[in-house]
């Protein structure tokens, strides 16, 4: 399994693999309907102890990433779906690290807020000008 | 019934006060860790608990037995691997084994076999000839064997590369998952316990300073990263929850177990940004004090 655990990093065992599953299943390196190994199997490849695989899967199921049915495995449930309220603190919390980060450069909240725009500009331009060159060529 | 049961117990020696006042219970089934620094008196408290030292006062249990009433029967349900342990020198792996099946009532030697054989250990080398790490893991692998219902463990994977501490650690936990078996370890090795125990316990100036599951715990505790003038240190000790706070250049470092919500209401906090909190962190804003 690629799932590493870092001692060191001063994020509890658990989150780090309900991170790294929800990342694999972000990226699309996990699907809806992979199976992933049991608690006692998936603790045993990591050597950590099993109930904190099963608290990582607690998470991850309520978190509506995996399903559990009784007795038949752990399974993919597809992209996890955010409520309205987890979508709104994430963004919030990328906002404040943008924000963050712009004050640690010198940078008003304003030209933070230019800055996001101009981004957003660039990109709309550039999608723009990919559907101008597919035109041309056919 | 927990597995080990401690109340109110003390130890000195002469004048010197090494245990005071230690309550602890050790739920049947768990991986328990008692982390402490070098002289806490770890051993200590493990060596009371097998009968080899007296306490000074207080109460103790194993298995729902009180200290020293354990018969014999009682004492084969547990098994005790010390840090550094006298083994037959001269005898052969396979030897030794054999020499301790004759001796316990429920040596289980597949699983001896299971074992030794997880371990790569050469049956015919003799005990001697053994390197440190392949001794460790024979001490495992025998106590394992003789199927303990309590398996306490003086700093496991001591002196374990780790290809062979991987496979120490998968033993034990392989071993262990099973409801009708206890595991108490001490270790000095906190990114260990974190990973192989459900529970853990820190002693640390003669008390146990905290203990209970670890995730809970480790999910009521919180380090936040406080920005606000040095004024503002009082003020955040003040706050109920908060164990340690450190002084930065632009802010505070506090630790415990507390919100961040909780932090802004304090007078002249600009920000406040919470960061992850491992058992190594929660062991250091115990040791290291306010």
């Amino acid at each position: 399994m690629w799932i590493r655990i870092d001692s060191n990093s001063g994020v509890p065992i658990y989150r780090q693999i309900a991170a790294q599953i929800e990342q694999a299943v972000l990226a699309g390196v996990l699907q809806g309907g992979d199976k992933l190994p049991g608690v006692r199997e998936l603790a045993l490849e990591l050597a950590v102890n099993p109930a904190t695989v099963a608290k990582a899967y607690e998470g991850l199921q309520l978190g509506g990433v995996i399903e559990q049915p009784r007795g038949r495995g752990t399974f993919v449930l597809g992209r996890p779906v955010l409520e309205e309220a987890q979508r709104r603190r994430r963004l919030l919390a990328a906002a404040e690290s943008l924000l963050l980060e712009a004050e640690r450069l010198g940078f008003s909240a304003d030209e933070a807020l230019a800055a996001l725009r101009a981004v957003t500009l660039a990109e709309r331009e550039a999608d723009a000008g990919g559907e101008g060159d597919e035109h041309a060529g056919s | 019934m927990p597995a080990v049961e401690i109340a109110h117990l003390t130890k000195r020696f002469g004048t010197l006060s090494v245990l005071d006042g230690i309550d602890l219970a050790v739920p049947a089934g768990s991986i328990f860790g008692l982390l402490g620094l070098n002289g806490a008196g770890k051993t200590t408290l493990l060596r009371i608990l097998l009968g080899f030292v007296r306490p000074s006062g207080g109460d103790a249990s194993i298995l729902g037995w009180p200290l020293g009433r354990l018969s014999q029967a009682e004492r084969a349900r547990i098994a005790y691997v010390p840090e550094t342990m006298a083994l037959y020198e001269s005898m052969r792996v396979a030897e030794l084994a054999r020499f301790i099946a004759d001796l316990h009532p429920h040596w289980d030697q597949a699983a001896a076999h299971r074992y030794m054989d997880a371990f790569d250990l050469p049956p015919a080398r003799r005990v001697g000839a053994l390197s440190r790490g392949m001794r460790t893991q024979l001490q495992l692998a025998l106590a394992l064997a003789t199927q303990p219902e309590l398996l306490i463990i003086d700093e496991p994977a001591a002196g374990l590369d780790p290809v062979h501490r991987r496979r120490y650690l998968q033993v034990l936990l392989e071993a262990c998952a099973v409801p009708e078996r206890t595991v108490l370890i001490t270790s000095q090795d906190l990114g260990l316990v974190e990973r192989t125990c459900d529970h853990f316990a820190l002693l640390h100036e003669r008390r146990i300073q905290v203990a209970g599951p670890i995730s809970e715990i480790l999910d009521s505790e919180r380090r936040l990263i406080v920005t606000a003038p040095a004024g503002a240190g009082a003020a955040l000790s003040a706050l109920a929850g908060v164990r340690q706070v450190r002084a930065e250049a632009h802010g505070f470092l506090v630790t415990g177990s507390i919100g961040p919500e909780e932090v802004r209401t304090v007078a002249g906090v600009v920000q406040v940004q919470s960061i992850g909190l491992s058992l190594e962190e929660l062991f250091w804003s115990y040791v290291e004090g306010g």
